[in-house]
């Protein structure tokens, strides 16, 4: 029968302008759809839509500025439409970009609705830090070429005054994106944590100041301890860097010798329960969401072994810690136990009003004060050892943990005002070798004070 | 008399109402000078039209559906470029000149006794030999433009000319199927031809083209063919080749692309099978995974099919003011930019005139009892309706993109020749036969329908029927 309908070409032609006929109204439903003019049909055509208009109320505006804390300018644009230009190198991963091609990053991606919302006068809203632009440079000089990161807290108010990170061999000019954006985004870099602030790996000895506050607590710090240079715990020998043998030894002593075998013989003692409480105390082995980031921290003794368990007493095992875990540690204990959530973004006003106000916010109590006193004079004693000038008035706990073929090497540090975290990853260096950058970070600080 | 006079009232009238809404729209769109940008070449142009439609008695509703679209083309052209129209005003006047000019050939041609085998393979000789002489002044001569050599250079002048290759295919195939050759010879012929453009057409990287003459392929065997077989092993055939073509380029593709990674340069014609995938899996990402393709290819061309979506949300149903900026909108994307403008209802319009347009054609040529006439008109409506569709489905991301302008509405000297010529030749096909002007033209006779029209005795005053144009 079809052969028979199709045997007059004027049949086939018919069939032809058919097809044709359907196409069209096809199309046309597809183009209705595909534009998204009727709200509701299309969901991902809607939001695009939004998105759209959004990008156009945003290419009318001129980016807010980022400030540090002294109203010193860090990025700022002159013209809408136009990304705005960073001043300090320092500070490329941290406000990071807002690009057409390469997407949103930092905190120029993260506050984007304050930065690219124009007001009356079509500029976005204005963000002030908590850094300050000198000792964020310094930081960064500090830290340059070398795979790492350093932190300055303010004590009394988890201020952050610094937040720098660095790669070897990639420096990241969010001014011309495009030369070199392979090379930021490898996988050799981790992807794209360069932000090695939050890169969780094992803390080391820096954790030991943790570990110290629950032997305090728990009515240990005077007990005895014979160091041979080896503890063994399960089917697990334990041993001091270097082989030391540190013979009869308290906490104090061990706190400043970095004795390994001493935290370890005491985490055994106390158990996986209370070692894990009094991570928790200190906000390790939880997720916090601060106003730049997304922290993640792992401590996870209840499934572990009794050796695990041991070693995490002094940094080592089942434990992830981020540099910005390690300066809490250091905050925590300068100000007495009490954990404060660090923070960097101070204000944010438009030219009509302020928009939000950063606040000091108290996550907790970490520990008792006495401990805190007792941990803080150890680790006076411990700077000292590591050449630090007694008359600087500075604590410092050094970390040097194994992370596959290298070590990580942290140095957590404070005086009264200010705590100075520096962690180093995948080098062969010890955490002293550290000293030297936060003792230069300190006499810098001091000068905020003058 | 009174049905010339009915006509151009017709035409005029029409053409008022349209430039003066097409003013008003300009002027509140804010364009610089519409009146020299669109008023004045549009009355040119229509009282071409007009003089040559009436005189002719050609078809009515084609000669208007063309006329809009051509000021529809003008008018968006000059809203892509902010007030200016950017073609060449002469080129109005050289396009109807140059359609007059084909059409006359054409008409010439379809006088001439072709059905001989003898005359028709010398014919076809010619038609074949004039698509590989064009290939080969490309090949040798050609502009290179975003990978695609189909442009040839000749002082001020720049003419596509793979756009040669559409009515060239129509003729070759107008000549053949009013040979006496028979069925197998013939089938082979259009094989032959249809293999040897697509193998010429990729050796320019002209897919868009390519796509055309397939599909051209396809359509004409199966309106025209003997047996209904034919169309299935074309049809079949088509798709074995393009998809088992595509596999072979792929594994072609990924050894050269070894090749590269590991510092060796292609050359010669792993060369050029390379990058000829590439562009078709270019395409084939932009339909299937724009967030990937997106992510591979970060330059300014590879946002083209993002921005073209940005340009029709923000366009919706009526047109809008806002603007995107999108590369080459005054061509490939002009479908695209003309929603932008006009709105989404609008463009269904543009596309329901082609479609008028194609439809009315078709149904009339494929009663035609010339065979040579009926597969020309045919191929003219498929000249005219196929790129459009291509083009359209390509830049809303229906189908896949092919670099291919739409007929009138994309900026294109040669596009806009040609585009002309295929109306002319389907409202000189549609005519009647008539004193005057017309005498010199062959009659041409429409079957079907109400009976066999038979040539009429020029004494007679009546007026003459001519059914299926009205």
């Amino acid at each position: 029968m079809l052969s028979k309908i199709f045997s007059k070409p004027v049949n086939r032609a018919n069939t032809v302008v058919c097809c044709f006929v359907a196409l069209t109204v096809i199309f046309s439903c597809y183009l209705l759809y595909y534009g998204a003019v009727f709200y509701g049909v299309n969901e991902k055509g809607d939001s695009l839509k939004e998105s759209i208009a959004k990008k156009e109320e945003r290419a009318a505006t001129i980016e807010g500025s980022i400030t540090d804390s002294n109203g010193d300018v860090i990025t700022y644009a002159e013209e809408p439409g136009v990304s705005a230009k960073c001043m300090h190198k320092s500070y490329g991963q941290l406000v990071g970009f807002n690009n057409a091609v390469y997407g949103k990053y930092g905190l120029r991606g993260k506050y984007e609705d304050y930065l690219m919302k124009g007001d009356k006068t079509h500029h976005g809203a204005t963000i002030r830090l908590t850094t300050v632009n000198r000792i964020q440079n310094l930081a960064y000089e500090e830290i340059k070429g070398k795979q790492g990161c350093v932190v300055v807290l303010e004590n009394a108010t988890g201020r952050i005054l610094a937040l720098a990170t660095s790669y070897p061999g990639v420096e990241m000019d969010v001014n011309n994106l495009s030369s070199n954006w392979n090379e930021m985004n490898s996988s050799e870099n981790d992807g794209f944590l360069i932000q090695n602030w939050r890169k969780a790996l094992a803390p080391g000895s820096t954790m030991k100041p943790v570990t110290a506050t629950l032997i305090y607590d728990e009515g240990l710090a005077d007990t005895v301890y014979n160091d041979t240079g080896t503890e063994k715990i399960g089917s697990h020998a334990f041993r001091n860097a270097g082989h030391a043998i540190n013979g009869k030894i308290k906490l104090d002593k061990a706190i400043v010798k970095s004795c390994n075998t001493y935290f370890a013989h005491m985490s055994n003692e106390m158990g996986a329960f209370k070692l894990q409480q009094r991570a928790e105390d200190f906000c390790i082995g939880s997720d916090l969401e601060l106003d730049f980031c997304h922290l993640h921290s792992e401590h996870n003794l209840m499934t572990s072994s009794a050796e695990e368990a041991a070693a995490a007493g002094f940094g080592q095992g089942r434990l992830l810690l981020t540099p910005v875990n390690i300066a809490m540690i250091g905050e925590a204990i300068a100000n007495g136990g009490e954990l404060k959530k660090p923070y960097i973004i101070d204000s944010i006003s438009s030219s009509e009003k302020t928009l939000y106000q950063g606040k000091t916010e108290v996550l907790g109590t970490a520990c008792s004060k006495e401990s805190a006193a007792y941990v803080s004079n150890a680790m006076k004693q411990a700077a000292i050892s590591y050449g630090v000038e007694k008359k600087l008035g500075i604590h410092a706990k050094t970390g040097t943990a194994q992370v596959d073929s290298a070590y990580r090497a942290s140095f957590v540090s404070f005086n009264d005002k200010y705590t100075v975290c520096i962690v180093e990853n995948n080098t062969q260096k010890a955490g002293k070798s550290l000293a030297g950058s936060a003792v230069r970070i300190f006499r810098e600080l001091s000068k905020l004070s003058k | 008399m009174n049905k010339k006079i009915r006509d151009a009232a017709w035409l005029i009238g029409m053409n008022v109402v349209f430039i003066v809404l097409l003013v008003l729209f300009a002027a509140n769109r804010q364009l610089a000078d519409p009146m020299m940008s669109i008023v004045i070449p549009m009355l040119i142009v229509t009282s071409g039209a007009l003089i040559y439609a009436v005189c002719f008695e050609g078809d009515l509703i084609i000669a208007m559906s063309a006329v809009l679209l051509l000021e529809t083309g003008q008018m968006t052209q000059v809203l892509i470029n902010e007030g200016v129209s950017s073609m060449p005003k002469i080129l109005l006047f050289i396009s109807p000149l140059f359609g007059a000019v084909c059409v006359a050939v054409i008409a010439w041609l379809s006088k001439k006794d072709l059905s001989g085998e003898k005359n028709s393979l010398k014919a076809l000789s010619v038609v074949a030999g004039s698509v590989v002489l064009i290939t080969l002044m490309l090949l040798v001569a050609g502009r290179n433009i975003n990978g695609t050599k189909a442009w040839l250079v000749l002082g001020p002048l720049s003419l596509q000319l793979t756009e040669l290759f559409k009515p060239l295919y129509v003729l070759f195939h107008a000549v053949l199927w009013q040979s006496s050759l028979n069925h197998k010879k013939r089938f082979l012929f259009s094989a032959a031809m249809t293999l040897g453009s697509a193998g010429l057409l990729l050796m320019i990287n002209e897919l868009g083209t390519l796509l055309v003459i397939l599909l051209m392929w396809i359509i004409l065997t199966f309106i025209y063919s003997e047996k209904l077989l034919d169309s299935a092993i074309v049809l079949g055939g088509t798709l074995v080749t393009v998809l088992g073509g595509y596999g072979i380029l792929g594994l072609v593709y990924s050894r050269v692309k070894k090749k590269i990674l590991l510092g060796e340069k292609p050359t010669g014609i792993s060369k050029k099978l390379f990058q000829i995938f590439d562009k078709l899996r270019q395409r084939v990402m932009i339909f299937t995974d724009l967030d990937q393709y997106m992510i591979d290819y970060r330059d300014e061309a590879s946002r083209q099919p993002v921005k073209a979506r940005e340009m029709i949300m923000k366009g919706g149903l009526f047109g809008s003011t806002r603007r995107t900026t999108i590369p080459i909108e005054n061509s490939d994307y002009a479908y695209v930019g003309m929603i932008l403008r006009c709105g989404i209802i609008f463009a269904i319009v543009v596309l329901t005139l082609f479609f008028v347009i194609f439809c009315r054609s078709l149904l009339t040529s494929v009663r035609m009892e010339n065979k040579f006439e009926s597969v020309m008109l045919t191929g003219a409506a498929l000249g005219l309706i196929l790129p459009t569709f291509i083009n359209v489905m390509g830049t809303t991301n229906f189908s896949f993109m092919t670099g291919i302008a739409v007929p009138f509405i994309s900026h294109g000297g040669t596009n806009m020749l040609l585009s002309v010529f295929n109306v002319m030749l389907l409202i000189w096909g549609m005519a009647g036969r008539r004193p005057g002007l017309v005498a010199m033209l062959p009659a041409r006779t429409v079957a079907g329908g109400s009976g066999h029209e038979e040539p009429r005795d020029e004494s007679q005053d009546k007026p003459e029927e001519i059914p299926f144009t009205r």
